[in-house]
């Protein structure tokens, strides 16, 4: 479904003269790019790219692409554009959004800020940087759009800085402005992408990842099918924290919304809500008849685990599998108790 | 079918607890402590202290009970303080015989005390030594900038027990803390009021030393340091918690732990200093409460700017109606910095004309708890300014063009960059004066019809360029003298381009112009 009053702003960065080169940000831009034009129904004119590619080279650190200027001018653009989009129809504005979905490295100054890094950024000038929050909450004034919708996959690192404001004049007052923030990490810890197992050309910084698997259906309410600001963010989440749960320390993400006022991103149809090949493994020594029970505990089936291992389609969910042999007796790794979320994946009682 | 209960609770009682149901909703929730009544399910249980998480998973049938009353996550702090994952008694030791035991200078009536410990191993699992090479070029400046303490000469290593610190007795008043990362020089304020002693902890890491995540608490002079008896001890961790909250403006404590530490400032202050930022943190603070709390650190620790700060904070919030001096030294903690700029900014008196706490905010960096900034000679431009051989040869060769014919806003922001302050601005003013023009550009790029003047009239222009009211309004009343100047000449037109004739005398200006 085309939304033609849907616009966005996508940046990826890989290439940092000043500091360091990253792997996945560009790629991350790009499927992101990928979700907005086809199942986010945001129109191909209505989106402001910066990609440089990772192999330009600058001369400088100075010249590095791109800056604080190429992002201004982009929303600019998509300020003006929106503006004369609803001039004949004012009351289009209710339908109007704003996308901005930023990738590369970044810094914080508070637990309420991140702040994309520009590509000229580097020790001696921390502040080329894009303070997202502080651009949202100046889109939040000036009422360009309706929602704003703002997404930032890069590091809180703590790093003395200076953060300029946006400087958006405000607009005629057109109403109240739904917004949704989320950062990839809490503040002050890394971002990570990642760097072994996976294909480069497949890698994918974990909160874009999951960010995508919650657009593209996993983020989905299991009752009416609707992907918005509320199940997206309790998706993300948490299957970042699964994801980075190897690391030295988990990452987080933080999301700033606003429980009353969800954005909606979607609808699917309640079948189409991913399922999980899981495979129930059970200790060497364990015989006999074993159920498995959901989130309200109502048995889902049984299993004799005489015949081997239980293969298993289950949705995103908590879960256990009790011996009936002797209930009550926990015979089981973790009580029996387990989760699914967001992969396929073998779980050892 | 009936209920299930969950009763949990912490000894630490800072602990944030969440219940999931197994769609992620948030069921439940407490600090410290949770008792509900759920129904029958499978519920994922989530622990948060500090910088420590753990979860998990519970399933309760029908009338079952569920409890846990031993909630561990032990989790690193920058003071010793026992319970917390990375403290020994011989750190305490250490700190209650630097705290006795100060260098003495004449008339000093309060006490600075720094401890800087490891708070992690190395990855080969050793704990990481302390060294004093990793604090050299450390120092305790005063606010004239003379060197108050030089750390190297005056600072005590125990390798073996992996701290370093000293203690000194200094007259009461401000004092900047110049550390070093790398080769950038960065300073932080420090307060010190008489018969108190004004206690930072510093971690070590792999890293480095780490004054940004560094804890600051107080005692009373003369009693060796009060913070580990077994009473106060849960206090302090319940403080330090609340401090990495404050970072990330969070309120992690429930109010009956925040109205003991709030008690607790009559032994440390700062424990109700950071008290009264978490209340303001609560959705709706007991205005009399905070009152309360407020006059007492008035009491306590008078003419403290953090304390001050606090008091604008809540009259900007409308939660108080007091008249309080205005603020001279920049407060210790960011958030108080930060609130009292905000306060300025929305109109009230708050930061002293001519103070070293308005002299510093244009060199503010946003760095962690503290406030922080760059000293004034180490200041790096981030923009191209007046003052680069390249702008100035362009604005030569460009000066006798007339930038209005071009576009109003744009000409009249080439005038505003080739304004030179006059002398008597200080170099504090210059730095606020390249914001602002920074300012001036990105708003002219993204509003093209909007002229300067319009812009200089913005009433959020402070909270904006986050500069005292005082500095902002100078600054705009010489960029409005900048602008009428050049409007005075007169012009000519040539190749269909419009050009400015230099009068035989520029008329005298408090701004000058190129």
């Amino acid at each position: 479904m085309s939304n033609p009053l849907h616009y966005a702003l996508v940046v990826g960065i890989n290439r940092y003269p000043g500091i360091s080169d990253l792997n996945s940000s560009l790629r991350d831009a790009d499927a992101f790019y990928d979700w907005l034009i086809g199942a986010g129904g945001v129109p191909t004119t209505n989106v402001q790219r910066i990609q440089i590619p990772a192999n330009l080279t600058f001369p400088t650190i100075y010249d590095a692409r791109p800056s604080r200027d190429e992002v201004n001018s982009a929303l600019r653009k998509i300020n003006a554009a929106v503006k004369a989009a609803i001039k004949p129809r004012p009351l289009d504005w209710q339908a109007t959004r704003l996308y901005i979905y930023v990738s590369g490295h970044g810094i914080a100054p508070d637990g309420a800020e991140a702040a994309l890094l520009m590509a000229n950024a580097g020790p001696d000038a921390w502040g080329e940087n894009i303070p997202c929050a502080a651009y949202l909450r100046r889109y939040e004034k000036c009422q360009y759009f309706r929602e704003v919708v703002v997404f930032a996959d890069c590091c809180r690192l703590r790093q003395a800085a200076e953060f300029s404001s946006p400087t958006f004049d405000t607009q005629s007052i057109m109403g109240r402005v739904d917004t949704f923030l989320g950062f990839a990490t809490q503040l002050g810890d890394a971002a990570y992408e990642p760097s072994e197992g996976v294909s480069p050309d497949e890698a994918r910084s974990f909160f874009t990842q999951a960010l995508l698997e919650g657009l593209n259906g996993a983020a989905a309410d299991r009752t009416s099918g609707e992907i918005n600001t509320l199940t997206l963010a309790k998706y993300t989440t948490e299957r970042v924290k699964v994801l980075t749960n190897k690391k030295r320390y988990p990452q987080v993400p933080k999301m700033l919304i606003d429980p009353a006022q969800p954005i909606v991103f979607g609808n699917i149809k309640l079948e189409a809500i991913p399922k999980r090949n899981v495979t129930i493994l059970f200790p060497l020594d364990f015989k006999g008849q074993v159920a498995l029970f959901d989130a309200k505990l109502q048995q889902l089936g049984t299993h004799n685990a005489d015949h081997g291992n239980w293969p298993l389609l289950l949705e995103d969910g908590l879960y256990e599998v009790r011996s009936l042999n002797a209930p009550g007796v926990i015979l089981f790794r973790g009580g029996g108790l387990f989760r699914i979320l967001g992969v396929d994946r073998d779980v050892q009682m | 079918m009936s209920k299930c209960k969950v009763n949990l609770s912490a000894p630490t009682k800072a602990v944030e607890i969440l219940l999931q149901n197994s769609d992620l909703d948030v069921v439940a929730s407490g600090l410290g402590s949770l008792n509900v009544d759920i129904d029958p399910g499978i519920y994922q249980i989530q622990y948060r202290a500090g910088n420590r998480m753990e979860h998990s998973l519970v399933a309760l049938r029908s009338g079952e009970i569920f409890e846990n009353h031993a909630i561990d996550l032990p989790f690193a702090t920058p003071m010793p303080v026992e319970g917390t994952s990375t403290s020994r008694e011989s750190f305490r030791q250490a700190v209650q015989t630097l705290s006795q035991n100060p260098i003495r200078f004449p008339d000093a009536n309060s006490q600075f005390m720094l401890f800087v410990r490891s708070m992690s191993e190395s990855s080969s699992g050793v704990p990481l030594r302390v060294h004093p090479d990793t604090m050299r070029g450390w120092k305790l400046l005063r606010e004239d900038a003379t060197n108050a303490i030089q750390f190297h000469e005056v600072l005590p290593i125990h390798g073996a027990e992996e701290w370093m610190g000293f203690s000194v007795s200094l007259p009461a008043g401000g004092y900047i803390l110049e550390t070093l990362r790398g080769s950038d020089v960065f300073r932080q304020s420090v307060w010190l009021n008489d018969n108190w002693i004004t206690g930072l902890f510093i971690p070590n890491s792999s890293a480095g030393v780490l004054p940004e995540k560094a804890s600051v608490q107080m005692s009373r002079c003369g009693e060796g340091w009060q913070g580990f008896e077994s009473e106060t001890q849960e206090v302090i961790r319940m403080s330090e918690l609340a401090l990495i909250a404050l970072r990330e403006r969070r309120n992690v404590l429930p109010s009956s732990t925040l109205r003991q530490l709030l008690h607790g400032k009559f032994l440390n202050p700062m424990l109700g200093i950071i008290g009264a930022h978490t209340m303001l943190l609560e959705q709706h603070p007991n205005p009399q409460f905070l009152k309360e709390v407020l006059n007492n650190l008035a009491l306590l620790v008078p003419g403290h700017p953090d304390v001050i700060s606090l008091q604008k904070m809540a009259v900007a919030s409308k939660l108080l109606e007091v008249n309080s001096p205005s603020v001279s030294w920049p407060p210790m903690l960011a958030a108080s910095f930060q609130g009292l700029l905000a306060a300025d900014a929305n109109g009230q008196d708050a930061i002293t004309l001519g103070s070293v706490a308005e002299t510093v905010a244009p060199f503010v960096v946003h760095s962690g708890t503290w406030t922080t900034w760059r000293p004034l000679t180490d200041h790096k431009p981030t923009s191209m300014q007046h003052g680069d051989p390249a702008l100035d040869e362009t604005m030569q060769l460009l000066g006798m063009f007339d930038f209005d014919a071009l576009s109003p806003a744009a000409g009249q922001l080439r005038r505003l960059k080739r304004v030179n302050l006059p002398k008597e601005n200080s170099q504090s003013d210059g730095a606020s004066w390249q914001r602002l023009l920074r300012y001036l550009q990105e708003s002219i790029a993204i509003n093209e019809n909007e002229s300067i003047l319009d812009v200089l009239k913005s009433p959020s222009l402070s909270a904006d360029l986050a500069l005292p009211r005082n500095v902002v309004q100078r600054l705009v009343d010489l960029a409005k003298i900048g602008i009428k100047a050049d409007r005075r000449r007169s012009g000519f037109e040539k190749d269909g381009l419009r050009f400015l004739n230099r009068p035989p005398e520029e008329p005298p200006l408090t701004g000058s112009v190129q």
